[in-house]
């Protein structure tokens, strides 16, 4: 009974995500898919929530389960009940398909990040990351007619192979190395080939980094994001970020322990880049999509800052996971007002006067793009980036924290022409529609911009989760 | 009850309630709420702020010579970091807020708001009044630093909304350079809390932050090293507001791009923040750094007097002018922080409010005067006494003011300043002398060519006229603060030097006052456990039991 118990969010999630291909056209006929995922998605998060901690073995793909997954799992969840509510209009104007097949993929993505999240060992790990990836391979190039979105698809799908590849290859070293494929590993025993392990870390990091869009290997980030449905992406851009940081987490921590030098090093490394790069890249984008890939660019390097400290201190794991979570709410409610804007918003001038035809559009997404840039009052990104700071020079990386603060400055250029395009200018025609948002998309906006407000005010409770989480990590 | 638990709070919330009722109407389909009933709730918001800081200063101001008054309150906000909002109500910052109210409150009254968006306008100022006020009262760093950037954001949008031609430049500007310079001090904040944790830690046991500058000033101090690098930091930071000299490349941009109000707005408060930030923080935390920094500070400052005086003196533009001998005026108080006794700190708040108060003035009563003739060339103005008698009279205060002529405010401040100055650096003292002769030779010209002299070239608006009403109000009552702070200082200057103490006063630990008498230190704030007649009344929870409540809270580092 418990190894179903512990199965039964990602059964949820799988059997669920069938009933989409099998009921899809009655469903499509009464409008319930929006419904029914939400439920799904609702239902397993309170699973996941539910289930005692455990640890399951069945066969050699374990997951395993304790406050370090259950919130990330949980995370997970709230994340896709907001995307599909607040995409639920959306989905059906988005030239895709087949509505049904997009909420089939979405589920099933999504089982496979929880997948990711509760892994416990390798095998577990890597499938839960093909199952992630290739339903978002299909996503992405959802909008068949559109010659950018199968161009995202395509370049997402073979760039990500490739990526996979590193990955298996990582894996495999490591078991050349441990002789075990469980997380934990026993690098004691074999310890006699350090290169064998080293090299397994840089392709494991290879793999991660790409689905994280870290520097070199980001160049898939902006293409896809802009050629992609943008109800894809705002599930994409959090989702697949708060998988890939659990398993770097993950394999940080438990694999690889204290960190060596040669395992900071990279991480150092990146992590400059991808700040660097995204937010210099980001300065010249007139895409809004573009650009907000970028900044993911460079807020996945913020947040590796995180993971380089947390190697033996919890107060890294919590600043880690305490910067994923608000980002988290703060992409979907970025992503989410483009998406609801639609394809025909592209460029950062054709947001003009928009919040002034729109007051609710426009003040939720200030409160996002200032929250991105850490700026108050949307206080969850400048706590967040306290936490991430006050890591990084309690372990000593002056230079990383410095870096990273100029880059916040320098962020605040771009995201804050989004507010000023949104307020202070006017629009050049007058053709601009009215938007009518359903009642369902103005909740999930408005909860979005709570919590991105709350999350920096009252951070108490979030904290204390991701205490929780970092106890839980450390102590495998 | 509210009263009770967190009376400075409510300072700080009434304002952004008020101003969210007045954008309210902006979601709904009606939008067009007329301008007389925004105006009317947002004065009456204004003034219950400024008649609730009233009420709180007289519950509890002892009225005593050394222990004016002192109030704080605490509500914990990243419990595990130690961060939390910390607010205290001294005299070094009553005197700050009572200003920023009374502006404020000015400023909303002042009957040149725009012509559109009535209701944003006065949200804006109510947004922007709640964050300048907060940051007066914040003793806690973070909290300080994001009172520090908030304040940014409502000014910049009414920019954006009501500037000039070229604001999108202004506000880029004025953005990049706040921020750059701002988010080097969010590091230097983080690492005193960081440092903080390693010296309590020993004692308590486990990881404590501790950002309040109460705690910080009381563990020991860095080494000269470290202050030097996060005094540094902390400086450019602060420094880009006031602005000390080379950081003020911003400064004329936004005064002539900002619209008439706000422009008032800025150069009366948020320049103040600066001053404030150092006095209050800066000093106490890094003595070593500071006396290191001191002449070089000195030397700015009164770089900065004379300089933006002859800056002032060859501009012929109004708001140019004012902005420059902003600039000038501001030095002083620049100039009194790096002399760093206390005479000349009280001397350097002083002139701080005082400034407030005429620059905030001038901007207002130039700025209709400009608005009549739309134009802001000195050269297009002229004989305008006959048209504005009222207003020549005000202004002829103001100006006189501005020149530090005896029983005026501005006289109190930079005397006070130079007194202190002389003593240690007679050249710069001498230097900033020549810049208060420069001050009255261009305020008064400036004074002969708006109001005198022939009749303007440009016509007048056929709808200008005298003011009346509440704008004389206005243009009066801070006729009677530069005359009431000009001839009966004392009340003010004993309320700052209650709470600024120099080092030897026994509110400092034994190693914060090793540098001498020669060199004092300055302390800002009253450390509790040393039982300082100052600490008359504290209303929250004492610091021991808050940190026992984070306590519990933690993961032990071992762990």
């Amino acid at each position: 009974m418990t190894a179903l118990e512990s199965f039964l969010p990602l059964l949820i999630l799988g059997i669920g995500s069938l009933l989409f291909l099998v009921f899809g056209k009655v469903l499509t006929r009464y409008r319930l898919e929006s419904a029914l995922a939400t439920i799904l998605i609702a239902a397993t998060g309170y699973c996941t929530l539910s289930i005692n901690n455990s640890v399951v073995d069945v066969t050699e793909a374990s997951v395993w389960i304790d406050g370090f997954s259950k919130l990330l799992g949980v995370v997970l969840c709230v994340g896709g009940v907001l995307t599909v509510v607040l995409n639920n209009q959306v989905v059906a104007k988005e030239q895709l398909v087949d509505s049904s097949e997009y909420y089939y993929l979405l589920l099933a993505s999504l089982a496979g990040a929880l997948l990711m999240v509760f892994a416990a060992d390798y095998l577990t790990l890597f499938i839960g990351l093909e199952v992630m990836s290739l339903s978002l391979y299909c996503l992405c190039g959802g909008r068949l007619k559109q010659r950018n979105s199968s161009e995202a698809g395509l370049k997402y799908f073979l760039l990500g192979c490739f990526s996979s590849a590193f990955f298996l290859y990582g894996i495999a070293l490591w078991y050349g190395a441990t002789g075990s494929l469980s997380l934990s590993g026993s690098i004691g025993e074999l310890s006699g080939s350090p290169e064998l392990l080293i090299v397994s870390f840089l392709f494991l990091l290879v793999g991660i980094g790409f689905k994280l869009g870290l520097t070199p290997f980001h160049y898939w980030v902006p293409d896809v994001y802009q050629g992609s449905p943008t109800s894809v992406v705002t599930f994409m851009s959090y989702a697949v970020k708060v998988a890939a940081v659990g398993a770097l987490l993950k394999i940080v921590i438990i694999s690889f322990g204290v960190l060596q030098a040669w395992a900071i090093a990279p991480l150092w490394i990146v992590s400059i880049l991808a700040m660097c790069v995204g937010n210099v890249a980001a300065l010249q984008q007139q895409d809004v999509r573009r650009m907000l890939a970028y900044s993911s660019v460079a807020q996945a390097g913020y947040i590796l800052i995180g993971v380089i400290t947390s190697g033996g201190s919890p107060e890294g794991v919590v600043a880690t996971l305490f910067y994923l979570v608000s980002y988290c709410v703060m992409s979907i409610g970025a992503f989410g007002v483009l998406s609801v804007l639609g394809p025909s918003i592209a460029c950062v001038s054709d947001l003009k006067g928009l919040g002034r035809r729109n007051p609710f559009l426009g003040a939720v997404m200030t409160l996002f793009f200032l929250a991105l840039a850490g700026l108050p009052p949307s206080l969850a990104g400048f706590v967040g980036k306290v936490y991430l700071f006050t890591a990084g020079l309690s372990e000593g990386y002056y230079g990383l924290v410095i870096i990273a603060a100029i880059n916040s400055a320098i962020s605040c250029a771009y995201y804050c022409r989004i507010p000023y395009a949104l307020f202070f200018q006017s629009e050049e025609t007058e053709s601009g529609s009215e938007i009518l948002l359903s009642f369902a998309t103005r909740a999930s906006l408005a909860m979005c911009a709570f919590l991105v407000v709350i999350i920096g005010i009252a951070p108490d409770p979030l904290v204390l989760a991701a205490q929780e989480a970092a106890t839980a990590l450390l102590i495998w | 009850m509210i009263f009770e638990s967190m009376p400075l709070s409510l300072i700080l919330i009434i304002p952004v309630i008020g101003a969210i009722v007045c954008l309210g109407p902006w979601f709904t389909k009606e939008r067009d709420v007329s301008g007389r009933l925004c105006k009317g709730w947002a004065v009456f918001v204004a003034c219950l702020v400024t008649a609730l800081l009233g009420a709180i200063v007289s519950s509890s101001a002892t009225g005593t010579e050394d222990s004016f008054l002192y109030l704080e309150e605490y509500h914990p906000w990243m419990p595990s970091l130690g961060a939390s909002f910390h607010f205290t109500l001294d005299g070094l910052s009553v005197g700050f807020c009572a200003m920023t109210c009374l502006i404020s409150l000015a400023v909303i009254c002042w009957s040149s708001a725009p012509t559109e968006n009535k209701a944003v306008w006065y949200a804006m100022l109510l947004f922007a009044t709640s964050a300048v006020l907060g940051s007066f009262l914040a003793t806690d760093l973070v909290a300080f630093y994001v009172f520090y950037e908030l304040m940014l954001l409502p000014v910049l949008a009414g920019i954006a909304i009501w500037g000039g031609d070229d604001r999108k430049r202004a506000v880029f500007k004025f953005l990049m350079y706040t921020l750059s310079g701002s988010v080097l001090m969010l590091v230097a904040i983080v690492y005193l809390g960081w440092q903080s944790s390693q010296i309590l830690q020993p004692h308590s046991g486990v990881t404590d932050f501790a950002f309040t500058i109460s705690t910080l000033t009381s563990l020991p101090t860095l080494t000269t090293n470290v202050q030097v690098v996060l005094c540094a930091a902390f400086l450019v930071a602060l420094g880009l507001k006031i602005p000390i000299v080379p950081l003020h490349g911003w400064l004329v941009d936004t005064y002539r791009q900002a619209p008439v109000g706000l422009v008032a707005f800025i150069a009366a408060l948020l320049g103040k923040v600066g001053v404030y930030g150092i006095i209050r923080f800066v000093l106490p935390l890094f003595p070593d750094a500071m006396s290191i920094f001191g002449p070089f500070i000195v030397a700015l400052g009164a770089v900065g007097v004379a300089g933006g005086a002859l800056m002032a003196w060859v501009q012929r533009d109004v708001r140019s002018m004012l902005a420059y001998s902003s600039l000038s005026h501001l030095g002083f108080c620049v100039i009194g922080i790096g002399v760093a006794t206390t005479v000349s700190i009280s001397g350097a708040v002083f002139q701080a409010i005082s400034h407030g108060f005429v620059t905030g003035g001038l901007f207002l009563a130039f700025g209709r005067l400009a608005q009549a003739i739309d134009s802001d060339n000195l050269d297009d103005f002229g004989g305008l006494a006959d048209r504005f008698p009222v207003m020549a009279f005000f202004t002829m205060i103001l100006t006189v003011a501005a020149v530090a002529l005896p029983l005026t405010s501005g006289f109190v401040g930079e005397f006070l300043v130079l007194m202190s100055a002389w003593q240690r650096y007679p050249g710069w003292a001498v230097l900033s002398g020549v810049g208060i002769v420069i001050g009255a030779v261009y305020m008064l010209r400036a004074y002969r060519s708006i109001l005198f002299g022939e009749g303007p070239r440009l016509m007048l608006r056929s709808n200008s006229a005298d003011v009346r009403g509440l704008d004389l109000t206005v243009l009066a009552s801070f006729a009677v603060m530069v005359f009431a702070m000009g001839i009966a200082p004392s009340r003010l200057l004993s309320a700052i030097e209650s709470s600024v103490v120099v080092g030897q006063g026994g509110v400092l630990k034994a190693d914060r006052a090793r540098l001498g008498s020669l060199d004092p230190v300055v302390a800002t704030g009253i450390d509790l456990r040393s039982g300082f007649p100052g600490a008359v009344k504290l209303k929250f929870a004492p610091l021991g039991s808050a940190q026992s409540g984070v306590v519990t809270a933690k993961i032990d580092k071992k762990g």
